[in-house]
């Protein structure tokens, strides 16, 4: 699954839900939407573009969807750290990708080993003082 | 046309200063990067930052220097000198002399330095919208923690950057929080606070700007030689801090063992650069801080006072040169 861009308003519409459990439209705009004037339209589509990434699953009841959680905060936390990974390992960064990431040159296990030596000595050197 | 023409012939010389002190370090890069080893990483810092900013310092005072004359006289303090040697085809003075015909050369020469610092700009400024839209998708999806300035990350990976722009927020992971030990994680976070403090991320997005008009090898090594230096800059406070300097190399090794952290470029992770050069440094003793810009001071007063005395040989010396290049 591709690496959702979220919006401000979809970022607090996933907050709600991931507060409220299940929620509709209505009850959602009058939090989110009504305080800072917003319509309830717009709210509305917020949860439409969420329901099409695939971050909330939605049924109906009676004339009205209610929307629930399809992920978790930590799962969407994973999914844009992972997405840093991505950039930084994938087979082929482009130049601006390139340019974007600070790839750090990983230490080999023999380097690790020997300071990690190195401390333990000097750890147990000052022990002994 | 006049005013066109002088511009493009000024922003040429600087052009030409500019390549000049680039192609200088680049030459000389060796020398100096051996000179630079033997510093304290604040030095250290502050000499790459330096060295960055010399293309383009360069290239500002390249006019002052060849319109030296014309600007004293333009100032009041002395009458500009055309009318002593007539018999010169071509002056570079802006007040008594017509400007040279363009040449498209020359507006070409004109150009580059402007598109390559253009081009630094807009590619910082991309990357400084894609870190600040990463930054508030994390803050977004991040915790308060018990202190005030750090963000928890729900994530298993050890992760701790200090991410946005132009002053950045902490945030640390709870794979960060599992893998440390309540001593190791105020490492962790009085590190990155230092970030925060000596205002890293916008010095680097200012670094690399400056570098767009460095030769690209010498630009990432110097980049490399400063994202070091500030990070051991804050290996040491920290340290400071918890008065223990092998606890931080200890915290260190154990983020590497875990694969260490993993950050955009407009980040700062804990462990994201220099890795080695920092461990073996912290089992030094804690670097001895030069006497502060003493010989920097003496040279930078020794250049300027060589600049004044040889600003009009150089302003003759480029009459010339502006000539048989174009054949006057």
């Amino acid at each position: 699954m591709d690496n959702p861009k979220l919006g401000d308003l979809e970022l607090e519409v996933l907050e709600h839900v991931w507060e409220q459990g299940e929620v509709d439209i209505k009850s959602a705009h009058q939090v989110l939407g009504e305080p800072r004037g917003i319509t309830h339209n717009t709210v509305q589509s917020a949860f439409k573009r969420l329901w099409e990434k695939k971050l909330l699953r939605r049924r109906k009841e009676g004339h009205a969807h209610l929307y629930s959680s399809k992920i978790s905060r930590q799962e969407l936390t994973e999914r844009l750290v992972g997405e840093l990974i991505e950039q930084v390992a994938g087979p082929s960064p482009s130049v601006a990708l390139e340019a974007f990431v600070n790839l750090a040159a990983r230490a080999g296990e023999d380097t690790l080993a020997e300071l990690e030596e190195l401390v333990a000595r000097r750890r147990q050197d000052r022990g002994k003082k | 046309m006049k005013v066109e023409s002088w511009l493009a012939l000024t922003l040429a010389l600087s052009s030409v200063a500019c390549l000049g002190a680039a192609l200088a370090i680049r030459l000389s890069w060796r020398l100096l990067a051996r000179f630079m080893e033997k510093l304290t990483p604040r030095r250290q810092s502050s000499a790459m930052l330096a060295l960055l900013a010399t293309p383009l310092l360069c290239a500002l005072a390249m006019p002052l220097l060849a319109f030296f004359p014309s600007l004293l006289d333009l100032f009041g303090v002395l009458s500009d000198h055309c009318g002593h040697h007539v018999h010169h085809a071509f002056h570079l003075c802006f007040l008594h002399s017509a400007p040279p015909p363009l040449h498209w050369g020359v507006v070409v020469l004109a150009m580059a330095p402007v598109i390559l610092i253009a081009r630094g700009i807009f590619g910082e400024a991309r990357m400084i919208m894609r870190t600040r839209a990463l930054a508030a998708d994390f803050h977004a999806l991040s915790t308060a923690s018990e202190d005030a300035d750090v963000r928890l990350l729900s994530t298993e990976q050890p992760q701790a950057m200090v991410m946005g722009w132009p002053v950045g927020r902490i945030f640390v992971s709870r794979g960060m929080g599992a893998l440390l030990d309540e001593s190791s994680l105020v490492v962790v976070k009085e590190h990155e606070r230092t970030h925060i403090a000596h205002r890293d991320v916008l010095r680097k997005s200012l670094a690399r700007v400056l570098g767009s008009l460095m030769f690209p090898e010498t630009r990432a090594q110097i980049l490399d030689i400063l994202d070091i230096a500030r990070e051991r800059i804050c290996d040491e406070r920290a340290a400071e801090i918890v008065g223990d300097r092998l606890l931080v190399a200890e915290t260190l090794l154990r983020i590497e063992r875990a694969h260490g952290t993993t950050v955009p470029c407009g980040a700062l992770g804990v462990s994201a650069k220099g890795f080695e050069v920092r461990v073996r440094a912290l089992l030094e003793d804690t670097p001895r801080e030069q006497r502060a810009h003493t010989w920097a001071g003496w040279l930078a007063a020794l250049l300027s006072i060589a600049a004044f005395t040889a600003a009009e040989h150089m302003h003759h010396g480029l009459e010339t040169l502006v000539l048989s290049l174009i054949g006057g």
